[in-house]
């Protein structure tokens, strides 16, 4: 709670973000200049955002039918799915309709309804047992796949950190979920742009899957979820910071983190005196309940490829050049033969 | 440029093995790029395609993206390379043209039969506007596919818009590509376009074909690389050696084929008929171009022949042959029998063929068809045609003769006769003496 209490001390840096937020979010850190790029690879903007989740104190709001994150999420994103037209059009040649419209009130699990929710394991960890809660969303990636290979760019990562899918642009294609490690986004068919085209055929819905607020985030208010959790068990800062105090968390309770490796990096650090892969072993997962593995970026070993064809044009301009002075090195001693043989 | 004609295999070299190499290279690479692309839409899976043995890899977007890249390595390089080589060496002959639409049209209505196609140069117009548009395409391709690139590694947070307008370029860029390749593969379907096709394999389409189709790039190559005496020169040569102003025929051809070679355009030579005098008519008047300024100003007229003369001369007995390529006259050449010899009367081809062969062809076939000596007259001044003719083993007569001859044989004025020269074949040499 050390990055709550302090609050911090400029938001300058963030227009849109109001000095009274960032006390909320967390205290009196000043922030040094964070404008610029980096150069590094991944999502590099100095001006993002991450959050971070101690397991240690969420307690999955015993006293409430419905985690207050959950919830509040939930009241955040009322309407936020349109009604599908009915009947959803068949997919042809094959493919499944995902409709959710009619099981609105799951909240265990992911659902274009529900996009976050809270798992639950019973571990053993060092001779003591442990009952822990585990709020799941997306986990905003630093180099979100979902976001870099959408066909129509409708899922963007923001410099805020928020990785957003635009609705009115998303086709249900699903792509983001086949290459979500985690396969976050979930999809409500029957709504949605690809309907004005060739609906049998192509697209399926839209995807729908946490975008951390990034409405709240432009106007300088905290994630509904962060804002509501009455343990302050989320927490939202810049990345540095939030980075910095998960660290000190770990040493504190000689714990872990979860999501600062994986995928090549998030900007969701889960904080956990019992390692993740016990807790793994005792989430219940499935389709909309992702598990807490190791998960190596699955775009990683692209990254020297594309690294070589962005160096591609200066090789073809360089050969072009060359192919010319040796071209016209060669005409230049052609003529001279041509004329002795004339003559 | 290194096209040229290959002497005695009867290929013209059309692409060099740069060309090939970058033709292929892009091809090839961009078909890669075209499927890969595709396979990033989450269509394989949907329709079956990873159930087609050797394309389960095409519900892997990863691995797509990687053999996307992979090919995009050629594609790029090749491109670059193409642009910055040819443009270097000011080989600038696919740029479009002023007038290559309007062209192009009159090409694809003569592919109906609607026009007549009109002489081409190493490129077809539609091929300049094609090429301009395919390049259009791969440079927004490349382009909008290096920000993408640059995205992925780099910068997935970068500005949105700018994400945007990248991903939507590439996407509608890489509809217009597959049209672009859709209108290619039609292209080379089509009959007329079909010997070009090896050239893009070999590199060298046949001599014929590119003689009756691409007769201004071949009129470049043997300019250029092929040296050969300037054979269509319409300048008025005074040659000391016809002097003699002696005088007759008008028969001529306008500065007909030198440098033809053994090369041969493709055709074929058909007498000509009453339907075909307005056709014989404007190949006349269209090679008698040659003759304005040369021929003493008071023989010259515009038109040159009406079509009266030019009926009174086949009911005087003149027999035209003529040259035709699809089904286009190209050259027409007259003999007439006239007693104990026959005369070549009126020969042209027509300006923009003059120089590829026609004339001979004419020649040879109208030598084949008399028994008797032949005889010729032409204009004193067209020095072009009296060395046409010596080429072909004439020979011009004494002036005395000459002036004998043409009032013997020919019926014309007597101011013709004074401008004008004769030859004869070497049988009328035989003969005579």
């Amino acid at each position: 709670m050390a990055v709550h209490r302090r609050g911090y001390m400029s938001s300058k840096i963030r227009p849109g973000l109001s000095r009274r937020s960032f006390l909320k979010v967390a205290g009196g850190i000043a922030i040094g200049s964070r404008i610029g790029i980096t150069g590094q690879a991944h999502a590099r903007s100095d001006s993002a955002y991450a959050t971070l989740i101690d397991l240690s104190l969420c307690d999955g709001c015993p006293d409430r039918d419905t985690p207050a994150c959950v919830a509040a999420c939930r009241l955040e994103k009322t309407g936020n799915v349109p009604d599908p037209v009915d009947p959803i059009p068949e997919l042809f040649p094959r493919g499944m309709i995902e409709d959710w419209s009619s099981k609105k009130e799951v909240r265990n699990r992911l659902t274009p309804y529900n996009l976050t929710f809270v798992q639950t394991a019973e571990v053993e960890h060092q001779g003591r047992n442990y009952s822990l809660h585990i709020p799941r969303r997306c986990m905003h990636c630093d180099n979100p796949a979902c976001a870099t290979i959408c066909p129509f760019s409708a899922n963007h990562k923001y410099q805020t950190g928020a990785v957003v899918i635009d609705k009115d642009l998303c086709f249900g294609g699903a792509k983001c979920r086949t290459v979500c490690p985690w396969a976050i986004p979930q999809r409500q068919s029957g709504i949605g742009i690809y309907l004005h085209l060739a609906p049998t055929l192509a697209g399926n819905g839209v995807m729908f899957k946490c975008d951390l607020c990034q409405d709240r985030l432009i106007q300088g208010r905290e994630p509904a979820c962060i804002e509501a959790c009455p343990q302050k068990a989320l927490l939202i800062g810049p990345k540095d910071e939030i980075h910095a105090e998960a660290h000190a968390r770990r040493e504190r309770m000689n714990g872990y983190i979860y999501g600062e490796q994986e995928n090549g990096g998030t900007a969701t650090l889960y904080v956990s005196g019992v390692p993740f892969d016990k807790l793994n072993a005792a989430i219940e997962k499935g389709p909309g309940k992702p598990h807490l593995q190791e998960v190596q970026r699955s775009m990683a070993d692209t990254d020297s490829l594309g690294r070589t064809v962005l160096l591609t044009p200066l090789v073809g301009l360089a050969a072009g050049i060359a192919a010319v002075k040796s071209s016209l090195s060669k005409k230049g001693e052609e003529p001279k033969r041509r004329d002795k043989g004339d003559e | 440029m290194n096209d040229q004609i290959l002497k005695g295999t009867g290929l013209v070299r059309r692409h060099s093995i740069i060309e090939l190499f970058e033709h292929w290279g892009i091809a090839l690479s961009g078909l890669v790029l075209l499927f890969t692309g595709l396979f990033e839409l989450p269509i394989a899976k949907r329709y079956f395609i990873t159930e087609i043995p050797g394309l389960a890899w095409s519900g892997d977007f990863i691995l797509s993206l990687k053999i996307h890249y992979l090919a995009s390595i050629p594609f790029i390089a090749l491109s670059l390379f193409h642009v910055v080589y040819h443009g270097l060496l000011g080989e600038t002959g696919m740029i479009p043209r002023k007038g290559d639409f309007k062209e192009s049209i009159l090409v694809i209505k003569s592919l109906f039969g609607k026009a007549e196609e009109p002489p081409f140069h190493k490129y077809l117009p539609e091929q300049r506007l094609a090429y301009a548009g395919i390049a259009i395409i791969i440079a927004g391709l490349i382009i909008s596919g290096l920000v993408k690139t640059y995205k992925n590694i780099y910068a997935p947070d970068m500005s949105y818009p700018l994400v945007m307008a990248a991903t939507w370029a590439h996407n509608i860029f890489f509809v217009l590509f597959f049209l672009a390749f859709l209108a290619h593969m039609a292209a080379i379907v089509i009959k007329p376009n079909r010997p070009m096709v090896r050239a893009i394999f070999t590199g060298y389409i046949r001599l014929d074909y590119a003689r009756h189709r691409h007769p201004l790039w071949m009129q470049e190559i043997e300019k250029g690389c092929i040296h050969r005496p300037s054979g269509s020169s319409r300048k008025p040569v005074t040659d000391e050696r016809q002097r003699p102003e002696q005088e007759h025929p008008k028969a001529s051809p306008g500065s007909a084929s030198e440098g033809a070679g053994q090369d041969e355009i493709s055709g074929s030579i058909r007498i000509c008929t009453h339907d075909d005098l307005d056709a014989v008519l404007a190949v006349i008047n269209d090679g008698a171009q040659a003759y304005r300024g040369v021929i003493p100003e008071d023989r010259w007229k515009d038109p040159y022949m009406e079509k009266t003369e030019l009926e009174e001369e086949l009911t005087q007995g003149v027999e035209f042959w003529g040259f035709e390529a699809s089904g286009r006259l190209l050259g027409i050449m007259g003999i007439q029998d006239s007693g104990d010899v026959s005369l070549l009367r009126h020969a042209y081809v027509l300006t923009g063929m003059q120089g590829l062969g026609i004339g001979t062809r004419l020649a040879e076939h109208l030598e084949t068809l008399s028994r008797k000596p032949v005889l010729v007259g032409t204009w004193a001044d067209a020095s072009w045609a009296v060395r046409f003719y010596e080429k072909h083993g004439y020979t011009l007569v004494s002036p005395d003769e000459k002036d004998r001859l043409l009032r013997q044989y020919w019926s014309i004025p007597e101011r013709q006769i004074e401008t004008s020269v004769v030859l004869g074949d070497s049988s009328w040499f035989g003969k005579d003496r």
